[in-house]
């Protein structure tokens, strides 16, 4: 009898587990086919000689990386604008999104349309969003421009039209849309307990004190997550900076026109995709996920000095 | 995080092994077409053809009219037309990849030709030419040009695009000349007098632009006898002549006569490409070097804007070559893709597609394209007008030079691109030894990427 309940016992958690397996099977098989296998497939494919066409690829070991880090004349062009943007850009897209955050927590009329409006932007697909700025920034008859002669400003901007200026006009699109940094910020302020700003006032400190000391220390873990996914973001800057290459260049602008200075790693990796080298196109998209990891790796490594955590002593 | 028990890692890995074994044999399809002993006629076995073009909206109907008159010739023949009129290239390489190609393809990317015969995307067609005695001199020039790689032919071309010097008339008597410019010095002269200035200093209009719209060293560079590649695609020869570098250092007299900043604050005033502040529609450029699609521009988009135009070669450094004037040509070709059903079938459409002259030229016409088939260039009405009687004749052209290409597409192209602007930018001091570099580093990518 004991045996026979312990038969159907195992036979209804085969079945629990064949039901749980089948309603998971959309997803499984989307994983494996849409996910797991191009990555591994990529993987193989960044040690051989391929592209697209009825030849297998051929293997070559590690030549394909060899070239990228040793004759690749585009890397380092990459590299220097991807972290231009990251050392630049970053930083004040985190400072302009808690800027805007700390103005939307204070309580006046209309604050729910401000956020609002703050926010929008950032539901604008990337593409979009740079050409509106490809218009709002035209040199010669763009509103920015014009608003900037009108204030007196002889020789204002070309963007992207001028190398010295395309990464700033990149900045500037992505300062708009900082709406979804902002909303973390914002969710992160209001949990600050109102008590500690008042031992501050209490203590004689004024608003940089209240900053510095209550602020920043409580939203340290919001500005932790908002950093990761910053960084893992600004890796990928693609959309912005192909479009504004097209701005000046034209369909047939050279890569990253003007002059390189909107050659990211990723419209790099896209050219050479679209050039169907695939095999090498693979390695550089290797390359980008190990660079992304390590950084990642290495902002999270940092944490503990300076993220605060509730209950410990940091 | 908890190790996958060894069992179900073995499993794991056996599917997605499977998975890559399913997906990799569908790119391993190397079936090469072996013709029949005979050209099809009109009988044959029904038979439904797939053919994939770029051509879209009103366009396509008049592609249409064009196949509808081959499967006339050939009753047994029907034939789907798909219309990819985005990524036309791209889907097609995935097709092949994945052994499910049509079985006839509309080709437009003649820069990556040697790249397509590399991969074996497209069949060569040799077999076929010598077995129904197809002639090359039926054809401009330049098409079999454009469709030889390493020896092989792969492509049908049907259509041209042609560069060349459109002008405008007015502003050309303005300056004293009664005819387009016939040298170089010539040419200088007449832009010289065309650019103007404003009473800040700015530039007002100019002659002509030798960067307008991106990069255009790659048609430039060939004008002055600049070579790409060897024959067999895999050797870089940039530096086996000066046409390269006497090229770029033309354009370059633009920029130090006009001045960089002066010039690219002008070109940031222009509007849209297809639009009536185009350049040359509006009035801010006098010429431009542009293929035979610009002239729709003035009555598309011009408002009948430049009124008094005209269409000339461009002069080289040696003036113009009264029997082999120069032009960059591109175009349109049909191909048949490796790993296509019915190869033998999509030949018959492909030539009858490309050869059958009256339809052809109904088509071209209709597109405003020119005619690679002399006899269908020869019915086109369009040539009533000097100016498509002009580009027309260009492209019958033996000087008319299709692009090179390499087993990994045109890497030298590329390449040029970027030297170009930073070269005109004034930000390349040392001009001969740049080519030099690039013509390692070009050898090196294809080297590396290619293979020996």
């Amino acid at each position: 009898m004991t045996a026979e309940r312990a038969r159907l016992k195992r036979k209804a958690g085969r079945r629990r587990r064949l039901t749980v397996l089948l309603l998971l099977s959309p997803w499984i098989i989307g994983f494996l086919v849409f996910t797991l296998y191009p990555i591994c497939i990529s993987l193989y494919w960044s040690f051989t000689r391929y592209g697209f066409g009825t030849n297998a690829p051929e293997w070559v070991g590690l030549r394909n990386y060899t070239y990228l880090f040793t004759q690749d004349p585009n890397l380092k062009q990459a590299l220097l604008n991807t972290v231009f943007l990251a050392a630049v850009g970053l930083p004040l897209r985190l400072f302009a999104a808690i800027f805007a955050a700390s103005l939307l927590t204070r309580p006046v009329r209309g604050v729910g349309f401000y956020r609002l409006a703050f926010y929008i932007p950032a539901l604008v697909p990337a593409v979009a969003s740079a050409i509106l700025f490809s218009f709002l920034l035209q040199p010669e008859y763009g509103p920015v421009n014009l608003i900037l002669k009108h204030l007196g400003v002889e020789n204002p901007p070309l963007w992207f039209y001028d190398s010295a200026w395309a990464k700033p006009a990149l900045i500037t699109i992505s300062l708009w849309g900082i709406g979804d940094t902002m909303l973390v910020f914002l969710a992160g302020l209001v949990n600050v307990p109102r008590s500690l700003y008042e031992a501050v006032e209490v203590d004689g400190g004024r608003w940089w004190a209240k900053f510095r000391h209550v602020t920043l220390p409580l939203i340290s873990p919001v500005t932790f997550f908002v950093l990761i996914t910053g960084v893992i973001g600004v890796l990928q800057a693609f959309d912005e900076a192909y479009v504004g290459t097209r701005v000046a260049g034209g369909p047939e602008a050279p890569l990253g026109a003007p002059e390189g200075s909107l050659l990211t790693y990723p419209v790099l990796q896209y050219s050479v995709f679209t050039h169907n080298r695939i095999g090498y196109a693979s390695a550089l998209a290797w390359v980008l996920f190990l660079i992304t990891m390590v950084l990642t790796l290495i902002v999270m490594a940092s944490r503990r000095k300076w993220v605060y955590a509730a209950g410990s002593d940091a | 995080m908890r190790a996958l028990p060894r069992g179900n890692a073995a499993r794991a890995g056996a599917l997605l092994a499977v998975v890559s074994l399913a997906l990799t044999a569908c790119s391993s399809n190397n079936n090469a077409a072996t013709p029949s002993t005979s050209a099809l006629g009109k009988d044959h076995v029904a038979t439904t053809l797939n053919l994939w073009t770029a051509w879209a909206g009103d366009d396509a109907k008049s592609f249409q009219k064009m196949v509808d008159a081959c499967t006339k010739q050939y009753p047994w023949m029907t034939v789907k037309v798909v219309q990819k009129p985005d990524g036309l290239g791209q889907a097609t390489l995935a097709a092949v990849t994945a052994g499910n190609p049509p079985d006839s393809v509309e080709y437009r990317d003649a820069e990556s030709l040697g790249q397509a015969a590399t991969n074996n995307v497209l069949i060569p067609i040799d077999d076929y030419v010598a077995r129904d005695g197809l002639n090359w001199g039926d054809f401009a020039p330049g098409a079999e040009k454009m469709s030889t790689y390493d020896g092989k032919h792969y492509t049908l071309p049907y259509a041209f695009d042609v560069y060349g010097l459109y002008f405008n008339k007015d502003l050309l008597a303005q300056a004293g000349m009664t005819q387009p410019p016939q040298t170089m010095a010539d040419f200088n002269t007449l832009n010289d007098k065309l650019t103007t200035k404003n009473a800040d200093g700015s530039l007002k209009t100019v002659g002509f632009l030798p960067d307008y719209e991106g990069s255009y060293i790659t048609v430039y560079g060939p004008l002055f006898g600049g070579k790409s590649y060897s024959a067999d695609g895999k050797t870089v020869i940039v530096t086996s002549t000066d046409g390269w570098e006497k090229a770029l250092e033309w354009q370059k007299t633009f920029y130090d006569k006009y001045g960089a900043d002066a010039l690219k604050k002008f070109k940031a005033g222009f509007g849209e490409y297809d639009s009536a502040r185009h350049p040359w529609l509006h009035g801010d450029v006098s010429s431009v070097f542009e293929g035979e699609w610009l002239a729709r521009y003035p009555k598309t988009f011009g408002n009948g804007n430049p009124k008094n135009w005209g269409f000339a070669p461009m002069p080289g450094p040696n003036g113009i070559d009264a029997s082999a004037p120069f032009t960059g040509l591109s175009g349109n070709s049909f191909a048949i893709p490796h790993g296509a059903k019915h190869p033998e079938e999509a030949w018959a459409l492909n030539k009858c597609l490309a050869t059958d002259a009256a339809p052809l030229a109904e088509f071209n016409d209709s597109v405003a394209n020119i005619s690679s088939l002399k006899a269908a260039a020869a019915l086109s009405k369009l040539v009533s007008d000097p100016a498509w009687k002009a580009m027309t004749d260009l492209a019958q052209s033996s000087g008319a030079v299709p692009p090179q290409s390499s087993p990994i597409g045109d890497p030298v192209g590329e390449a040029m691109g970027q030297l170009e602007e930073k070269y005109l930018a004034g930000k390349v001091p040392d001009l001969k030894a740049a080519l030099a570099t690039l013509q390692t580093q070009v050898q090196a990518q294809i080297d590396s990427q290619a293979g020996p």
